[in-house]
């Protein structure tokens, strides 16, 4: 098992300011004691692609709260695989319908936590999600 | 089966909390002593007298009830025509117009990052012809309007509209908003909302402050600054600093307008802000009580007003939608009722109440029709507005009416010792201060101190859970033959030279004149330039890029190439 750190990037894509989900999904994970880089609203698909690469990231935390979540993933995920960030743990949450979850699922999301789901839940996903990842690795 | 144990616990249960939700202690009972040093001309006041802690009128709703200015928008101009003449035939009083997030954000509706977001939590509007659509047939001089974009664009297209339909501008009715730029970019890390651009306020500032001063001068029955305490709210603040934040938001704006030349006495009566409704009954019952309080005492000890209708606040409330929960939707209609009913207790002009499927999709025609209904229910048959502000005298509301004002007024003198609003957000001390805040709240929830029905008690499974109706324009494509029809419209229609010669306009009278942009927008709108096309020119004259998502190039540019 190694002791570097999980390293989460977070934020959200596009045109959406509702960011007090992720703000406090964010806060969590750091007091969980992983790295967190926050990108903040409004970011563009090639900013979080170059986030991932160059931070190294273990994990992309994004949330959507008003739609678009499908056609952004979708352009997100394409870009991933051509920048061979497959390995990352992509985990989506806000305002999403249930019959969208397989469809997310489908297109590479790891997990999708709805509204209503604690903070702490989150946290062991990730940790436990992490360190299974790092395992299968080795 | 349920143990002894588990029976007998659930029917001793008691209140255990001995704090509102702002934290302020309260005591198991109140009496007369509670309330005796509070002096009843001085510290309250009779319903539409100074202070106005009962109210801004001597009848409130005896007089006029409150407006039911439900947010509504959704999918395309003509959709949503349709869905307004509906909930105003259903009893809706007056429109707050939600858009979509491409058109509140200044994108164009075909570039990629507006992909999936087509009339979706909002109308998609781009343009006066957009604006005209959506206003087709609607009695304009009779309706009041507003609309949740910072930059005045809508409102300037609607101000056109009812123009061009031989309407008198000076009686429309209706809220100008402007106050993101109070907000966004501190609250809220976001490129499109620029407050700041190096240490200097934006150009796009500039232009909604314009248009506030046009609105003061012209627009007898507009009211200016219509939002900026929900949002605040919403960001994760306690009711306190609700209040607070709003006042200091508002002092700003009001020296900015005097700067301008606007007689104080005037502009302090076109300040109209939208607060927030959150779930502590009679904490929020009272913060609107403290809330009218503050604004006359600040009004006339720092800016010196006499004038009575410049003194007295008057506001809108919107229901926190954050405080519906996705788990056991119907649910949020009892969170709805009882909120509404805090707002008309607290002497409301209008209120919002966001329908139960809030944290599932677009509200469906059923849902709105919902929360109009909670609405009524209170006005028609509950009898409660039939006496003005009945919480009068109570030693419980009374007591902490007395206590929020107190505490209201402290944290906005801290404010201005900071230097005012804007330098308190420029320096990060407001971000800091949100983010305690959020800590503190979202703890609560976590830790189940606060009870969420549905989410941390009395949950039921997912698969057992009832399910709302979804209305989703971005699948049903509903939109398609919308953006089909204006892009044909924007690059084969308009006349070029013409839009390009107005946004030169725009351009020149920004960068080279301190004239109010309000004249080269209107202008610019008649010639059929876009919202996306203005508000890309305005980034420019700051030296920002065209479109903050970097898909689109300038129009004047693509031209000179």
């Amino acid at each position: 098992m190694s002791n570097k750190k999980i390293k989460v990037i977070t934020g959200k894509i596009g045109t959406d300011g509702h960011y007090r989900g992720i703000e406090a999904v964010t806060r969590a994970l750091r007091d969980a004691g992983m790295e967190v880089v926050y990108l903040g609203a409004g970011r563009r698909v090639e900013e979080v692609i170059k986030a991932l690469s160059q931070e190294d990231a273990d994990v992309l935390g994004l949330s959507f709260l008003c739609g678009g979540h499908i056609q952004a993933m979708k352009r997100l995920m394409t870009r991933i695989k051509e920048e061979n960030l497959e390995h990352v743990l992509i985990l989506v949450g806000g305002i999403i319908y249930d019959d969208e979850i397989p469809e997310m699922k489908e297109l590479g999301v790891a997990e999708v936590f709805l509204p209503g789901t604690p903070l702490a839940h989150m946290v062991d996903y990730v940790s436990r999600e992490v360190e299974k990842g790092k395992k299968n690795k080795e | 089966m349920v143990s002894t144990k588990e029976i007998t616990e659930m029917y001793r249960e008691k209140v255990t909390e001995n704090t509102t939700s702002s934290g302020i202690p309260v005591k198991e009972v109140y009496n007369p002593e509670d309330i005796a040093h509070i002096d009843y001309d001085k510290d309250i006041g009779s319903p539409g007298k100074y202070p106005f802690a009962r109210g801004h009128h001597p009848l409130m709703y005896r007089g006029k009830l409150w407006n039911i200015r439900n947010i509504t928008g959704l999918s395309t101009p003509k959709a949503y025509n349709e869905r307004l003449k509906y909930l105003i035939e259903q009893g809706m009083t007056a429109i707050e117009c939600e858009l979509d997030s491409p058109t509140f954000y200044g994108l164009e509706p075909d570039q990629p990052s507006a992909d999936g977001h087509l009339g979706v939590c909002g109308t998609c509007l781009h343009s006066l012809k957009d604006v005209e659509e959506m206003l087709e047939g609607l009695p304009l001089d009779g309706l009041s309007f507003s609309s949740a974009p910072s930059t005045p664009e809508l409102s300037q297209a609607y101000i056109l509209t009812a123009m061009k339909h031989g309407f008198d501008v000076g009686k429309l009715r209706g809220l100008a908003l402007i106050p993101h730029f109070y907000l966004f970019n501190t609250c809220i890390p976001d490129q499109e909302y620029i407050t700041f651009v190096n240490g200097h306020t934006s150009t796009i500032f500039r232009w909604s402050n314009d248009f506030l001063e046009y609105v003061c001068k012209n627009l007898f029955k507009w009211n200016g600054w219509y939002s900026s305490g929900y949002d605040i709210r919403e960001a994760f603040c306690d009711a306190i600093q609700e209040i607070a934040y709003t006042i200091a938001i508002r002092n700003e704006t009001l020296r900015e307008l005097v700067k301008r030349g606007v007689d104080v006495n005037v502009a302090a009566q076109r300040f109209m802000p939208v607060l927030c409704v959150n779930q502590d009954f009679f904490e929020e019952v009272a913060k609107f009580r403290a809330a009218r309080r503050v604004w006359a005492e600040t009004l006339k000890r720092d800016f010196g007003i006499t004038d009575p209708n410049a003194l007295c606040l008057r506001f809108h409330a919107n229901v926190a939608g954050s405080s519906f929960t996705r788990q056991q939707p119907l649910v949020n209609l009892m969170r709805g009722s009882l909120s509404c009913l805090a707002g008309v207790l607290g002497g409301a002009l209008g209120i919002q109440v966001p329908s139960y499927d809030e944290a599932w999709a677009t509200p469906s025609e059923d849902a709105a029709t919902l929360a109009i209904r909670t609405q009524q229910i209170i006005r028609y048959e509950s009898g409660v507005p039939r006496v003005v502000d009945p919480m009068a005298g109570s030693y419980y509301v009374e007591s902490l009416t007395n206590e929020m004002a107190q505490r209201i007024e402290a944290e906005v003198d801290k404010i201005e010792k900071l230097g005012g609003w804007l330098e308190a957000m420029r320096t990060g001390w407001v971000k800091n201060e949100l983010e305690k805040s959020q800590i503190a709240i979202q703890g609560k929830i976590e830790s189940g101190e606060k009870t969420v029905i549905g989410v941390n008690r009395f949950t039921i499974p997912p698969e057992e859970d009832f399910k709302p109706k979804r209305y989703a324009p971005d699948v049903s494509r509903e939109v398609e033959p919308y953006l089909a029809e204006y892009v044909e419209w924007r690059d084969k229609k308009r006349d070029k030279e013409k839009v390009k010669r107005a946004l030169e306009n725009l351009r020149h009278t920004a960068e080279k004149t301190n004239d109010s942009l309000v004249p080269p927008v209107f202008e610019a709108l008649e010639a059929d330039a876009t919202f996306a096309e203005i508000r890309g020119v305005l980034r420019m004259v700051d030296g920002l890029e065209y479109d903050w998502a970097g898909e689109r190039i300038s129009f004047l540019e693509v031209d000179k190439g």
